[in-house]
């Protein structure tokens, strides 16, 4: 693996010691992830660890009961999901067909809403400074539709693609923004072997060209050991092993835990 | 004494009404808008097989229509659009409510209709309380208890709660899931059968009990919509507020609850024991 | 095309008499209101029980500018802005819940509000009659536009058509920009919405305000049209018919809703029609409004059971039936636009 090109620095993503719970139930115990950048760092465990749940808590969807999240060296902690987006970091979901019913195009303006600078009112009028912004983030939005290629599929409503193909639109619309932090949950779940491969590709190029820092739930733990430069494994909403991917798939705990969940 | 009689009068009407709102709450998520519907077509047809048959029978065929009619809007409204987001939910038992309203109308041509229950009257201080003022509050504390003790200490509450927030892990479980969701429905129509029946016997049957089933939703939403308690609390407030104010001007005293309503809405929109804000899955 | 178009409906009252026009009247305010009520509903997903208030608010605000002010060429230029920050103000306060709970509550504080507004309305309408001797009715004054009086149907007719015209635009122009993508988006998942840096709260409050605002100028185009302020034309039957236009038309469809407007206030006159010459037992005929409003319910459950998108969709598919016919599917190997 090519490695000298990018060498991490400060860690963009910091998650210190987070606690959250749901009623009596822990569902992230002192949780401790770091992101740098450009990292792409794999987060596995089995089902119920808790790995949407520390999702949910970096972007502000579920609220820490202790612990921090620091994005950039800034403290977000307990600020509305809609401002911790717009500190850079951005999220694709695991049913990417909630707004199936936009077109491709649609969709990643979706995306860009942030970009847009212009009040909501200025929509009105069929010229001038909304449309002019509209243009000029279309272009942005272009740039990705080539990025991901896509471009066949630009008019055409998300929810008659297949399923591998929303998944990659809705990559792009998460990517549109220009994030620094991007967190994948379960990008390749319902994938064939073939779209899993096309979307790792694109993953990849992210990482080496976009520098970005990623977090990535997976459960096709053969993608994932080859693929991160490095593994967080949850179990029961505890870190079990943190490190180099080979070795945290040997440890006795990770074994366990999916032995474990097997049986 | 006379103004306690009247709240606990309309407390009670009140309570009934909102519960059924609440038990539908509770299992679907949904708030289920055609009730009014469902208590002015069973109330009418309480009527007119009473002046054909016994009694009895008549209530027999009441409580038997408003089951399969709170079937009917699950099985018409609700089922065939599970998994749509809510507010499809909210229009299909719009829609229903109204479609039984503008039948009711039509056939029974917004008649006021007499319906005698057997009633007798005793005196409480120095009023006069007709018995089927007494039964109303029997039915609201029996039901209120009932339902308090059903939620808490049994599975269903459970049923409920899990039917409600993880669909699909409570199918999983085991959970009867269409069988929770189908008994709600017929359990809020059972309730606001008995309150028609009993709004019925001292006002007449009118059209205006289908306005008078509203308040049901009324309080609902001002106690909190998934608390029998609140319910049970904002029944109470909101007939004190309107026994009160119907003393000074009448007309304000029936638009005093959507007041209250829009109030609390305002200053605690989760209503007054409700949990504030549950969360959607992402 | 668009040219086309203008022609055709600036000749439209020379060809159309006047039963028609006031017919074509009628649902160019329609129109207005039930486009308002998409961008609340049917785009935004928070469903208005009470556009009937939001009409009335509307329907006030012209009576009082008629009346206190009684310069006529205040009735459309001051009545129309003041009718719509009025309506947006209103609109505010109602949805003002949307900011911290979801669809449900909101929808009972629309009707809750549709009842306070009639009772506020009346007992003001009650003040004006006891205090300036107004009469039972209000009457109003006609419009007057300062360059033309607007009293005959055709002139009603180019007024509401340029007003509807501007509506259409103006609401097709948000629908398509970050406004409607944030309702469209809101209303099919409100938390992952925000996590893409929507702030959901903002914009419901604003799908409330435009909603509202466009409702309360119908309600006052609606009041100058009939010169009278007449709260009880609008029941909770009223708010029916407007959500089942944009049901029927299309949720989440400005031409949706122009269709569906057009539809709902044409096809009572259809059904009369079919009563009549079909011998219906009479009470049908005198509880009219009721047999209305059984089957606005009916078509509004059809298609939300069977045709979500409306008339639009099912044109839609229709159209797409023959263009694709024999075929059933779309190859997604297609030309660029």
């Amino acid at each position: 693996m090519i490695t000298g090109i990018t060498e991490p620095s400060q860690p963009s993503l910091q998650v210190a010691d987070v606690t959250v719970k749901f009623g009596g139930l822990l569902a992230l115990d002192n949780v401790t992830v770091d992101v740098p950048t450009p990292y792409l760092v794999g987060l596995i465990g089995p089902n119920g660890a808790g790995k949407t749940t520390l999702i949910n808590a970096i972007t502000g969807v579920a609220k820490p009961s202790s612990g921090h999240v620091v994005i950039d060296g800034k403290d977000v902690t307990g600020k509305a999901p809609s401002q911790i987006a717009h500190m850079g970091v951005a999220r694709t979901f695991q049913l990417p067909q909630a707004f199936g019913h936009f077109t491709v195009v649609e969709t990643m303006m979706l995306g860009a809403h942030m970009m847009l600078k212009y009040p909501w009112f200025a929509g009105v009028l069929p010229f001038g400074w909304a449309r002019r912004e509209e243009a000029r983030v279309l272009e942005k939005v272009e740039e990705v539709i080539d990025f991901l290629e896509l471009e066949r599929y630009r008019d055409k409503v998300v929810r008659t693609l297949p399923y591998g193909v929303q998944k990659l639109v809705d990559l792009g619309r998460a990517l549109v923004p220009n994030p620094q932090v991007l967190l994948l949950d379960e990008p390749s779940t319902g994938l064939t072997r073939e779209e899993k491969e096309n979307m790792a590709r694109f993953l990849l190029r992210l990482r080496y060209e976009r520098h970005l820092a990623m977090l990535w739930i997976e459960h096709d733990l053969e993608l994932i050991t080859d693929l991160a430069d490095r593994l967080v494994a949850l179990c029961f909403g505890q870190v079990i092993a943190v490190g180099e991917p080979k070795e945290v798939m040997r440890t006795p705990e990770v074994v366990s835990a999916y032995v474990g969940a097997a049986s | 004494m006379n103004l306690a009689i009247d709240v606990a009068t309309l407390a009670s009407i009140n309570f009934l009404l909102g519960l059924g709102i609440v038990t539908v709450y509770k299992g679907t998520r949904i708030l289920n808008f055609a009730l009014p519907g469902v208590i002015l077509a069973t109330a009418y047809l309480t009527v007119t097989v009473a002046s054909h048959a016994p009694l009895v029978v008549a209530l027999a065929a009441g409580a038997l229509a408003a089951a399969a009619l709170g079937a009917l809007t699950f099985y018409v409204g609700i089922l065939p659009i599970l998994g749509r987001p809510t507010y499809v939910g909210i229009l299909t038992t719009v829609a229903i409510g109204f479609m039984l309203e503008s039948i009711v109308t039509i056939i029974w041509k917004v008649e006021i209709r007499n319906l005698n229950l057997p009633s007798a009257s005793f005196t409480l201080g120095d009023r006069l309380v007709s018995s089927d003022q007494a039964i109303m509050w029997m039915a609201a504390l029996g039901a209120g208890i009932l339902f308090g003790v059903v939620y808490r200490y049994t599975r269903v509450g459970l049923w409920l709660a899990a039917t409600a927030d993880e669909n699909l892990l409570a199918r999983q479980r085991g959970i009867p899931v269409m069988m929770v969701l189908l008994a709600s429905f017929v359990i809020a129509a059972l309730l606001g059968y008995v309150v028609a029946l009993l709004l019925g016997a001292r006002q007449g049957v009118t059209m205006a009990l289908g306005s008078a089933a509203l308040r049901g939703l009324v309080v609902a939403l001002v106690g909190g919509l998934d608390s029998v308690l609140g319910a049970a609390l904002a029944a109470v407030l909101l007939g004190g507020v309107e026994a009160w104010v119907v003393q000074t001007d009448p007309r304000l005293a029936t638009v005093v609850p959507y007041m209250v309503l829009l109030a609390v809405l305002i200053w605690r929109p989760w209503g007054l024991l409700g949990t504030p804000e549950e969360l959607e899955r992402v | 095309m668009a040219i086309a178009a203008l022609v055709a409906a600036a000749i439209v009252p020379f060809v159309f008499d006047t039963y028609y026009l006031s017919l074509l009247n009628l649902v160019f305010i329609a129109c207005i209101g039930a486009i308002g009520i998409n961008i609340t509903t049917g785009y935004a997903g928070q469903v208005n029980l009470g556009q009937a208030g939001f009409l009335l608010v509307g329907e006030f605000v012209a009576g009082a500018i008629a009346i206190h002010i009684g310069a006529i060429w205040a009735n459309f230029w001051i009545a129309a802005p003041a009718a719509m920050i009025a309506g947006a103000a209103v609109g505010v306060i109602v949805g003002w819940p949307a900011l911290r709970v979801r669809g449900l509550y909101v929808t009972l504080a629309t009707l809750a509000a549709f009842f306070v507004i009639q009772y506020l309305g009346l007992r003001y309408i009650e003040y004006l009659q006891q205090t300036l001797k107004t009469g039972i009715d209000i009457k109003l004054s006609a419009l007057d536009l300062l360059f033309m009086t607007v009293s005959s149907e055709r002139s009603w007719y180019y007024l509401l058509l340029s007003v509807t015209v501007v509506v259409i635009v103006a609401a097709t122009g948000l629908a398509h920009t970050k406004a409607g993508r944030a309702w469209q988006a809101l209303r099919e998942h409100e938390l992952m919405t925000e996590v893409m840096g929507i702030d959901v709260a903002h914009y419901k409050l604003i799908a409330f305000a435009v909603g509202a605002s466009l409702a309360s100028l119908a309600g006052m185009l609606f009041g100058f049209y009939h010169h009278s302020v007449n709260p009880e034309a609008f029941t909770v039957e009223v708010s029916v018919q407007y959500l089942a236009m944009i049901i029927i038309g299309g949720m989440g469809s400005i031409a949706g809703a122009v269709l569906g407007a057009a539809f709902v206030v044409l096809i009572p006159y259809g059904l009369e029609w079919v009563l009549d010459t079909f011998n219906a037992p009479s009470q049908f005929l005198i509880y009219f409004s009721a047999v209305r409003l059984g089957v606005f319910a009916f078509l509004m459950l059809i298609f939300l059971l069977l045709e979500p998108e409306g008339l639009i969709g099912l044109w839609e598919r229709i159209r797409r039936f023959f263009v694709l016919w024999p075929f059933r599917f779309q190859p997604l190997e297609e030309k660029r636009r």
